[in-house]
């Protein structure tokens, strides 16, 4: 458990979230997302599945299907799955806060680099931390709210490392669309609240 | 803790029911921005334009509780609330004077206020409020793009510079461009623009969310500029460009914390048509309820001191993160597979995050509101 947990953290860092996502649904059937509609990388969409529509996504490399009712029983381990895809978030979510680093080093305000105004640095040491913090709850976890909380604080680091990047993170194809679907795909596979 | 009138809870009623109207073009919106045809065709747009202008400066009638829009902060941010409701994407598409026209009023003559609505009434078109370059944001002050004299004896001045993330760059056919005429704060200065001149060009950028409101990127070539199309050239050096903008500011920072506000309120009550009997939103509920009073209590306050940065800012930065944390709760209530079921509500965790960054960052209100947090503080007014 713990090596894969690493290895998907290990891909989404080093790929992005496509490529991490790959490696977190190796072998899963698309039918076991908990909601009906899976998030996969494009190029593992079934020929003819049903594909809903979404640039930003599709820009990242992703899709969302409704793979239609699974057959047979599930083989997922739906809070393990959960887990593996939070190690890959933390991927991204580092990718992130690589990206806000060099955005903010090159921005001046008040004469000086965004990057040493201390709420910035305020900012980023919350989201160092907080990467760190919930890292540590994936390996093992079997309870799916734990998982689910651990996804819940990723979307809210991400958001408030999106927050640094300025309007140039809401603007075209930008390393906060990137953490914003992450959180669309973790909507996807997720268990949480109704589904449980 | 403030108390409506009966005519603002007309106003009320009244942006309730045009709230249904936007709500009906929301994805449609999100999904072509630029159809205009759409936006012109719409009755409900028309009279938010109308609405949004003031009363003078109006070409049709508007029902007698709509005057309070323009006359007071309270009234804005009451029907900003409801309307956001509808949906905040189509509200941001409306061809209203905006910030440019509250810029306009604050900064200019009589005759330049006539030019300004004059021009929006012919065309009814969209404004713009050109601030933000590409490489100074919040630290508007340090901006570069520049007002220069023309050479020779030529009266004119040229605009020479870029901005970025303005709203309707593309589309806004008459605006306001802040630009600096020499090194100190005080030497800049807000200019009127139409659009197309030439050596002024915007482009649209695309946008994650809030797409009704179309930034885009404008560069100025040496753009002439007529001496009267230079604003506040008859008030005081110390009000004539950025300082005499803050009321302005504080207007749109109030109507933007209204709407993220409205926009929270619509993810709740669609958690609730989804989940009919539910009591699970009662916490979300409460909090929108104190919220709504708290920007209520902010507009009177910001009524009565216009040029206290303080109150808009504690609104705003309040509905803002609540608009946010109203989405992820309306996640975790609605389940997997939620934000790719409903179109709206996925587009709703799209749209609020542009509040953040519209008229001062949380970061830079954090820094506006600290004073008066620190006993014995400076207060930020
Ligand atoms: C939907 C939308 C509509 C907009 N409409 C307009 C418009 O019509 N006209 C216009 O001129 N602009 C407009 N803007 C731009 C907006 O005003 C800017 O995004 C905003 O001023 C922030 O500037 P920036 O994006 O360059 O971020 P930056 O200023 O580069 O900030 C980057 C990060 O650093 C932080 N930061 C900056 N300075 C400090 C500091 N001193 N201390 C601590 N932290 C700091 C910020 O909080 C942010 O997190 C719009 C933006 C959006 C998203």
């Amino acid at each position: 458990m713990r090596n894969a947990i690493e290895e998907c953290e290990r891909a989404g860092h080093a790929g992005g979230l496509a490529d991490g996502l790959a490696l977190a649904l190796d072998g899963v059937d698309p039918g076991d997302a908990p909601g009906g509609v899976a998030a996969l990388p494009v190029s593992a969409v079934p020929p003819g599945a049903l594909v809903i529509r979404h640039d930003m996504a599709a820009a990242e490399g992703i899709s969302f299907v409704r793979p239609g009712p699974r057959r047979g029983t599930p083989a997922a381990d739906p809070t393990a799955l959960a887990a593996r895809i939070g190690a890959v978030r933390i991927g991204v979510t580092r990718r992130l806060t690589a990206q806000v680093v060099e955005h903010l080093s090159g921005r001046v305000g008040g004469g000086e680099p965004l990057l040493g105004k201390q709420l910035v640095a305020a900012a980023l040491a919350a989201a160092d931390v907080a990467v760190e913090a919930a890292r540590r709850c994936l390996p093992g976890a079997t309870h799916p709210a734990v998982v689910a909380d651990v996804h819940d604080r990723l979307t809210s680091v991400d958001w408030e490392l999106a927050k640094l990047l300025g309007a140039s993170g809401y603007v075209g194809r930008n390393p906060a669309s990137g953490a914003y679907v992450s959180r669309l795909t973790a909507n996807c596979w997720v268990p949480r609240g109704r589904s449980l | 803790m403030t108390r409506l009138s009966g005519g603002l809870r007309d106003l009320r009623g009244l942006s309730r029911d045009l709230a249904a109207d936007l709500r009906r073009d929301a994805l449609a919106v999100d999904a072509d921005p630029f159809d205009t045809e759409r936006l012109r065709a719409s009755g409900t747009m028309e009279l938010l334009r109308l609405m949004s202008t003031p009363k003078a400066f109006r070409t049709g009638e508007v029902p007698p509780c709509a005057e309070e829009f323009t006359t007071s902060c309270l009234g804005r941010v009451v029907a900003n609330v409801e309307l956001a409701t509808g949906d905040v994407g189509v509200m941001n598409a409306c061809a209203a004077p905006s910030l440019a026209g509250l810029a306009v009023e604050a900064l200019g003559d009589e005759r330049q206020q006539e030019w300004f609505y004059r021009d929006l009434a012919d065309n009814r078109s969209w404004t713009f409020f050109g601030m933000t370059e590409p490489a100074r944001g919040s630290d508007a002050t340090a901006m570069l793009t520049r007002l220069d004299r023309a050479p020779g004896d030529a009266a004119d001045f040229l605009l020479s510079g870029a901005k970025r993330y303005v709203a309707n760059a593309e589309r806004g056919t008459t605006g306001v461009v802040f630009a600096r005429t020499g090194p100190t704060a005080l030497s800049i200065r807000a200019v009127m623009l139409r659009h197309p001149t030439p050596g002024f060009t915007g482009t649209a950028l695309p946008m994650m969310g809030l797409r009704g409101a179309c930034i885009g990127h404008m560069s100025f070539d040496a753009v002439p500029v007529a001496p009267d199309m230079v604003l506040g050239r008859h008030l005081p050096a110390s009000r004539r460009g950025m300082w005499g903008a803050v009321r302005a500011f504080n207007v749109i920072r109030l109507q933007i914390g209204a709407q993220a506000l409205g926009a929270a309120y619509a993810i709740r009550d669609y958690v609730c048509e989804q989940r009919p009997g539910w009591a699970g939103h009662a916490v979300l509920s409460a909090r929108l309820d104190a919220a709504r009073q708290l920007v209520y209590d902010k507009a009177v306050e910001t009524d009565h001191a216009p040029d206290d940065r303080r109150a808009p800012s504690v609104a705003k930065l309040h509905t803002t993160q609540l608009a946010v944390e109203a989405t992820r709760w309306a996640e975790s209530a609605l389940g997997p597979g939620c934000l790719l079921d409903h179109p709206l509500l996925e587009k709703w965790c799209r749209d609020v995050y542009a509040f953040e960054f519209m008229d001062g960052t949380s970061n830079i209100l954090h820094l506006t509101v600290a004073p008066d947090a620190v006993p014995g503080g400076a207060r930020a007014r």
